[in-house]
């Protein structure tokens, strides 16, 4: 938090001082409502009709020189269990200009991933309520949406063949309190996990602006070293044994391997989009605080090491009617965990979106968004007792709809 | 030589199917492919080929706002806001000028080196003296 207000600080400062050069400020704020069949999906109380689907973000940016562009956005975040409404400074950063191809920027930096990454929580300004979560996980969203570090970004012009965006970026994550990591571990273990540190995060991203007018690729590998949670304080009784209670911290560090793919392609008021993202974890779990000898008694003489695949995708489509009226839809897919078995339905899940969007002037929009879910992978255990018995009897075919208003400026 | 640049305002023409709009700017480049045009209004060409910033201006609305860009930026009006929202949400970029009236948006133009905009084929006629065009190749 301190470096946070550090940065912030570092920020004010510099867009105060450069107040003369014109600052722009930009902001929005969303709401909306969630509705959900059968189980409580993203918030807690959704099957009984939730509000807890707020975004509100307010930027400010200046060029202090010809080269420097400097920015920051705070951004208020109460997305069912994600967020809680705390304020946070979603990006901060300094882009230095050193020619359309090459410019550096540092900070708090924007992370590209798929198509969506960077604007995942501007719905403004899309025809989709919500995102394909295959891609774009809302559990994720803190962890996959910005790094700590440096980005070397730019445009590669072939002249004849179309051109790249392109973007290195390396950094490091410090999840602290105020993230809603802790939300996300809840869906994973039964720890209570309330930060997360990565050693750092290599991620290497292009868009191919293809000589086909409206046609672009996307392609990204991104590396994350040693995601760790904190360590997670326990006790063993081994009094019996004439040893006491035994305090010890359980570690679990994960290195992760993601890779997407995605195509879209704008066609006059239609635009089609589709998206593909696989990874995998290596996680290692192992116990410090406890000698050899216990942990050999204990079964956990050495480190357990372990890897989960998963796979995700889209196809999707949005077309404007007229100036006001647009309808979109997608279907997606998603596996979560490919060593579950295949009749388990949270293994597998499916989702047909359909959309509506009108917009009202030039800022403000309005949507409607049903979904018709067919498996349980996306459902959170916190949220949902039953996910914790006999999976069997449960009903796997299930929809959620929203409704939200958005304003920006 | 810098400064020698600073009342020259240039004119765009279109050398292409769709001749309605002309587009403007104050700098020196003598003609442009379409494909610049488009990297120009998407703010991936941020200078000029003498250095200069470039400044874009943008009409409001309208049948020639439309046609431009539909046309030299392969975006719909919707679609063209909405992708400079998408880089002044992620810090990339503040958003263009806008204006409401061809008057309004040249009369920028002339003041602000490294600016450019589009008007209409009929206002292209007669632009102020230090307007010139750009054929686009």
């Amino acid at each position: 938090m301190k470096k946070l207000t550090l940065v912030l600080t570092m920020l004010t400062l510099s867009i105060s001082i450069s107040f003369a050069q014109e600052v722009q400020i930009h902001g929005f704020i969303s709401q909306g409502g969630l509705y959900s069949t059968e189980y409580s999906y993203i918030a807690e109380n959704s099957k009984d009709f939730s509000l807890d689907l707020q975004e509100i973000g307010i930027n400010f940016q200046t060029d202090v020189s010809d080269k420097l562009h400097l920015g920051i956005q705070l951004l208020s975040r109460d997305v069912g269990v994600y967020g809680e409404g705390r304020v946070t400074v979603d990006w901060a950063y300094g882009d230095y200009y050193i020619s359309d191809a090459l410019k550096l920027a540092f900070g708090r930096v924007k992370n590209r991933l798929g198509l969506y990454t960077t604007i995942q929580d501007f719905d403004f300004l899309r025809t989709w309520a919500v995102l394909p979560t295959a891609i774009y996980d809302l559990g994720l969203r803190t962890v996959n949406a910005t790094l700590d570090g440096v980005q070397i970004h730019g445009n590669l012009d072939t002249k004849l063949a179309g051109n790249l965006d392109y973007a290195i970026t390396y950094g490091k994550l410090n999840l602290g309190r105020t993230s809603d990591i802790a939300a996300y571990a809840g869906q994973l273990t039964t720890y209570a996990v309330e930060a997360a540190t990565t050693k750092y995060n290599l991620g290497v991203n292009a868009v191919y602006n293809t000589p086909l007018d409206g046609l672009r690729l996307n392609g990204t590998y991104l590396r994350t070293e040693q995601f760790a949670f904190d360590p997670i304080h326990q006790t063993l009784d081994l009094t019996q044994a004439g040893m006491g209670v035994l305090n010890f911290d359980y570690h679990i560090e994960t290195d992760i391997d993601n890779i997407y793919a995605g195509a879209q392609y704008l066609f006059n008021k239609l635009e089609i989009t589709a998206e593909y993202n696989m990874g995998t974890r290596h996680v290692k779990e192992y116990i410090t605080g406890l000698n050899q000898t216990v942990l050999d008694m204990i079964g956990k003489g050495k480190p357990e090491l372990s890897d989960e695949k998963y796979y995700g995708g889209y196809l999707g489509a949005t077309y404007r009617l007229n100036q006001n009226i647009g309808v979109g839809g997608y279907y997606q897919i998603y596996m979560r965990n490919d060593d579950l078995d295949d009749e388990d339905p949270r293994k597998s899940t499916s989702d047909i979106a359909l959309s509506l969007a009108y917009n009202i002037g030039y800022n403000m929009v309005i949507k409607l968004e049903g979904h018709f879910v067919n498996g349980l992978g996306p459902l959170s255990v916190s949220l949902n007792d039953e996910l914790t018995g006999d999976l069997s009897d449960l009903e796997e075919t299930w929809m959620y709809g929203v409704a939200k208003i958005s304003y920006n400026f | 030589m810098k400064t020698k640049l600073l009342p020259i305002l240039l004119l765009l023409v279109f050398a292409s199917a769709f001749a309605g709009e002309i587009m403007v700017a104050n700098t020196v480049n003598p003609e442009m492919s379409a494909a610049d045009v488009e990297k120009i209004f998407l703010g991936k060409t941020k200078k000029w080929s003498d250095g200069t910033n470039v400044i874009i201006t943008t009409l409001k609305g309208g049948a020639v706002h439309e046609a431009f860009l539909t046309t030299f930026v392969k975006k719909q009006p919707m679609q063209f806001d909405n992708y400079w929202k998408q880089l002044v949400f992620t810090g990339q970029g503040k958003m263009p000028n806008s204006f409401a009236t061809e008057e309004e948006m040249l009369t920028f133009i002339s003041a602000n080196k490294g600016a450019v905009g589009y008007v209409s084929d009929a206002r292209a006629g007669s632009l102020p003296g230090n307007v010139k065009a750009i054929t686009i190749k």
